[in-house]
C-alpha cells in the first residue's frame, strides 16, 4: 500500500476495486455467518467448510476477529465442546438479539439485491 | 538429520522441526502484534491458536510425527496473512511473496515472559532463564544463594512476579524463546544498522532513508542507554535493599532483645508511637526502593507495564507513611516543649578553707549497656562521654547521663552548693515530673566534697533530655583542690588564666576578685603538655593498669611493670617476705616531677603517667 504513489493508473484502478470487494465481502460475510449459525450450532472449522465453496472467504484468519466481535456485541454466544482428536472447540450459536438482527439483515439484503439487480438491468439495456 | 522441538498449541504437544518453529513462532508473534490493541484480542489469539493446533493436527499421522517446514507453509496459506484479517485485503496474487518478505521483516523479538510450564513458584526463574539463554537451575541456585543476603532475592522475586506478565498464549511462549534481544545483541543489531546505513549513503538515492536510518541509530543509543541505566537502578536498589533489610533484621533484633527491655518505650511517647515510626519507615524507605528496582527492570527488559491501581496505591501509601512519621516525630518532639528546672540549695558547713573536690568511685561501676563484659573500665559511662546511656541498676532500666559542675563565686560568706535538676516535657508539669525522676547524690566528708560523676533517672522515667548541673558557690579567700578524677566532672569553670577545665584538675585554685587562680601552676605551660593526652585509667582485680601514648603502667600493691620508650623496668618490693608492707618503690621516672599525692592505694590519682 505503501508503494500506491509509484504504481501506475490501472494499478491503482485496481486497487480500489479491490478496496470496493473487500469492503462488500466483509458485510455479506457477517450476514453468512449468522445465516449458517441459524441453521444450528457450529464451530469455526465447520463455518469456514460451509463458507469455502462460496469462495466468500479467502483465508481463514478473517473469521476470527469476525466471530470475536460478533459475539463481543451479543449478537454469538458459546459453549465449550471437547474434542476427540484436537483441541477443544468453541461452538457458537445464535443469540435472541443474533436472530432478530439476522432478520433485519435479511430483509435488507434481499431488498437491496433487488434494487441492485433493477439498477444493473437497467444499465445493460 | 534435523532437530526438533516440542511446543505446545492449544493444549496440544507437537513435535516440530527448528526452522518450522522459527517460522512459526515468528508468523504467531505477527497475528499476536496486530491484535495487540484490539478488543479481546487474546481470544481472538487463542481461537486462531486452535485452529492451527487442528491443521497441524491433520498433518500428522503414525508415520509422520514431525511437524514440517511445508506443514507451517500450509497452515499460514489456510489462515491468511493478519494484514487481511481485518478483511481490508482481497486475495492478493503476491501472497506467497509476501509471506518471505514479511517473514525476514518480522522477526519475533524475545520478550520477559514468567513460564507456565515450569515453574517452582511463579515461573519467573524459568522464564528468566529462558530470556537470558542459560539453564533454569543457575538462574534458580542464584536466587536462593541471594536469600542469605538479607533475602535480596525474596523481595526481587516478588517485585518480578508482580510485573513480569505469565505467558498465556502460545505466541507469547515462542516470544520467551524468541530472538534474543540482551545488550550483546543490541550491541550487534545496531553495528548491522550502521554499517547499513554507511552503505546506502554509499549508493544513497533516497534522502529521506538516511534520515530514518539516522533515527534508527539514535533508537539504538537510547535502547542501550535506557537498558544501562536500568542496569545501575537495579543495581542501586539492590544496594538500597540490602542495607533496608538489615536495618529491619537489626531492628527486630533489638525488639526481641530482652535486656534492652522497651528501650524504645524510654523515648517514645508509648509503645503505638514506636510501632508507628517502624511502620512508618517501612514505608517511607520501603516504597522508593521497590521502584527503583521496578522501574530498572522495567528499563532492563524493557516492559510496558503500567498499572495504574499499583501506581496509585503506592504512591497514597507512601503518603501516608510520611504523613505517619511526621505525626511520630511531631508527637515525640513535643515531648521535649517545655523545660523545667527544680534547684536545690545546701549550705556547706565544715568545710575548712581548703576544699577537696573528688569523684565517688562506687559510681563508676555503673555499667551501660553493651559494655557487660567489657573489662575495659575506659569504656564506662562517664569517662569522655557527655551524652546518655541506657544502663542497668537493680536490674532496670535506668537512663544515666552525666552530671556537670561549676564553681562560682559566692555572694554571702558562706559555701553553697545548688544543684539544678533539669528536663523537659510536654508541657511543664510533666517537665516537672521528669526533673524530680533525677537521682542523683554528692557527700560531704569534713573538707571533702565527693560527687557522682553519673546521675540517674528514676526507672520508668521517659528520656527528656534530663540534667544535672551543681553550682558550688565559693566565697573569696577559699581554696579548692580538684582531684584528677573528677577531671570529666567539670564543666567550664571559668578562671583567671583561662585553662581548659582537664587542665585544672590535680591543681589548687584560690576564690579571688578577678574569679578562681592557680595557686601551685608554676610551669603550666609544661603541665599542659603533659595532660594533655587522654587520662585512661584501668582497674583489673585490685591491679591498676595504665595505658596511654607513654606505654603501660601496671601498679600492684607492692610491684609495679612499666613498658614505655626507655624498655620494660619491673619493680619489686625490697623485702618481698613482707606482705602488703607499704612500700615506697624506688622511683626510676625519668621526668620525676611528680610523686603520689601520698594516698596509699593510688585511689582516684593514678595513673597520670
Amino acid at each position: 500500500m505503501g508503494n500506491s504513489e509509484n504504481t501506475e493508473k490501472t494499478g491503482e484502478g485496481f486497487e480500489r476495486a479491490a478496496g470496493a470487494q473487500a469492503q462488500m465481502r466483509k458485510g455479506v460475510l457477517e450476514l453468512c455467518i449468522l445465516s449458517i449459525l441459524s441453521q444450528g450450532d457450529a464451530y469455526p472449522t465447520e463455518i469456514i467448510d460451509k463458507l469455502k465453496d462460496t469462495k466468500l472467504v479467502v483465508v481463514e484468519g478473517t473469521l476470527y476477529p469476525l466471530l470475536t466481535r460478533l459475539k463481543n456485541t451479543g449478537l454469538l454466544g458459546y459453549r465449550w465442546e471437547e474434542s476427540t482428536s484436537g483441541p477443544p472447540r468453541k461452538y457458537y450459536k445464535l443469540t435472541e438479539i443474533g436472530e432478530q438482527y439476522l432478520k433485519e439483515l435479511q430483509v435488507s439484503w434481499t431488498e437491496l439485491v433487488d434494487a441492485v439487480n433493477k439498477t444493473i438491468e437497467k444499465g445493460k439495456k | 538429520m534435523n532437530k526438533t522441538v516440542t511446543i505446545n498449541i492449544s493444549g496440544i504437544i507437537f513435535h516440530i522441526e527448528e526452522d518450522a518453529y522459527d517460522s512459526l513462532s515468528k508468523y504467531l508473534a505477527t497475528i499476536k502484534g496486530y491484535f495487540s490493541n484490539t478488543d479481546g484480542g487474546n481470544e481472538i489469539m487463542s481461537d486462531i491458536e486452535a485452529r492451527i493446533a487442528e491443521l497441524l493436527q491433520e498433518k500428522i499421522n503414525a508415520v509422520k510425527q514431525v511437524v514440517l517446514m511445508a506443514d507451517v507453509d500450509h497452515v499460514k496459506s489456510v489462515m491468511g496473512k493478519p494484514e487481511e484479517f481485518g478483511g481490508e485485503q482481497t486475495k492478493t496474487e503476491n501472497k506467497t511473496q509476501n509471506d518471505q518478505t514479511n517473514d525476514t521483516d518480522e522477526k519475533a523479538k524475545r520478550r520477559l515472559f514468567r513460564n507456565p510450564d515450569d515453574k517452582a513458584l511463579g515461573g519467573v526463574c524459568s522464564g528468566l532463564a529462558a530470556y537470558f539463554d542459560v539453564d533454569t537451575v543457575w538462574i534458580r541456585l542464584a536466587m536462593f544463594l541471594l536469600i542469605f543476603f538479607g533475602g535480596l532475592s525474596l523481595w526481587v522475586y516478588i517485585i518480578l512476579w508482580i510485573i513480569i506478565p505469565e505467558a498465556k498464549t502460545t505466541a507469547d511462549k515462542f516470544a520467551m524463546r524468541g530472538e534474543s534481544a540482551n545488550v550483546n545483541n543490541i550491541f550487534k543489531s545496531f553495528k548491522e544498522e550502521a554499517e547499513d546505513v554507511r552503505n546506502r549513503f554509499r549508493n544513497n538515492s533516497y534522502g529521506n532513508n538516511v534520515r530514518s536510518n539516522v533515527s534508527t541509530i539514535l533508537n539504538g543509543i537510547f535502547n542501550v542507554l535506557g537498558r544501562l541505566i536500568g542496569l545501575f537502578l537495579i543495581f542501586l536498589g539492590c544496594a538500597f535493599l540490602f542495607a533496608y533489610v538489615t536495618t529491619l533484621f537489626g531492628i527486630s533484633v533489638a525488639d526481641s532483645n530482652s535486656d534492652i527491655t522497651n528501650w524504645k518505650s524510654v523515648i517514645f511517647g508509648s509503645s503505638a508511637d514506636y510501632a508507628m515510626a517502624v511502620f512508618s519507615f517501612i514505608i517511607v524507605a520501603g516504597i522508593p526502593i521497590f521502584m527503583l528496582l521496578f522501574g530498572g527492570i522495567k528499563l532492563l527488559f524493557k516492559f510496558k507495564y503500567n498499572n495504574r491501581w499499583l501506581n496509585l496505591s503506592l504512591g497514597i501509601t507512601w503518603i501516608l507513611g510520611v504523613m505517619i512519621g511526621i505525626y511520630t516525630t511531631v508527637k515525640t518532639v513535643k515531648q521535649f516543649n517545655e523545660g523545667s528546672k527544680v534547684k536545690e540549695t545546701e549550705v556547706l558547713h565544715g568545710m575548712g578553707d581548703t576544699l577537696t573536690i573528688k569523684l565517688n568511685p562506687a559510681m563508676l561501676t555503673l555499667k551501660p549497656y553493651g559494655y557487660e563484659n567489657a573489662d575495659d573500665l575506659d569504656t564506662y559511662f562517664g569517662r569522655n562521654n557527655s551524652g546518655y546511656q541506657f544502663g542497668d541498676l537493680n536490674k532496670k532500666l535506668t537512663i544515666i547521663g552525666c552530671a556537670g559542675l561549676d564553681v562560682i563565686e559566692s555572694n554571702s560568706d558562706s559555701i553553697e552548693l545548688v544543684i539544678n535538676y533539669e528536663a523537659r516535657g510536654n508541657n511543664k508539669r510533666e517537665a516537672n515530673e521528669n526533673a524530680k525522676s533525677i537521682k542523683y547524690t554528692y557527700s560531704q566528708n569534713n573538707s571533702e566534697l565527693i560527687f557522682d560523676e553519673v546521675f540517674t533517672v528514676l526507672a520508668g522515667t521517659k528520656f527528656r533530655a534530663q540534667e544535672v548541673n551543681i553550682k558550688l558557690k565559693l566565697p573569696k579567700g577559699k581554696v579548692i583542690y580538684f582531684d584528677k578524677s573528677v577531671k570529666y566532672l567539670l564543666d567550664d569553670i571559668e578562671n583567671t588564666t583561662n585553662t581548659w577545665d582537664g587542665n585544672m584538675v590535680g591543681r589548687r585554685w584560690k576564690m579571688t576578685d578577678r574569679g578562681l587562680e592557680c595557686i601551685d601552676c608554676e610551669g603550666l605551660e609544661e603541665l599542659d603538655e603533659e595532660f594533655n593526652f587522654n587520662h585512661r585509667h584501668h582497674e583489673l582485680n585490685g591491679k591498676n593498669i595504665t595505658i596511654n601514648e607513654d606505654g603501660i603502667k601496671v601498679n600492684g600493691t607492692d610491684a609495679e611493670i612499666k613498658i614505655d620508650e626507655n624498655g620494660i623496668k619491673i619493680k619489686t618490693p625490697k623485702q618481698p617476705g613482707e606482705p602488703k608492707a607499704p612500700v615506697e618503690p624506688e622511683e626510676i621516672d625519668t621526668k620525676g616531677s611528680k610523686g603520689n599525692k601520698g594516698t596509699k592505694g593510688n585511689k582516684g590519682d593514678k595513673g597520670e603517667k
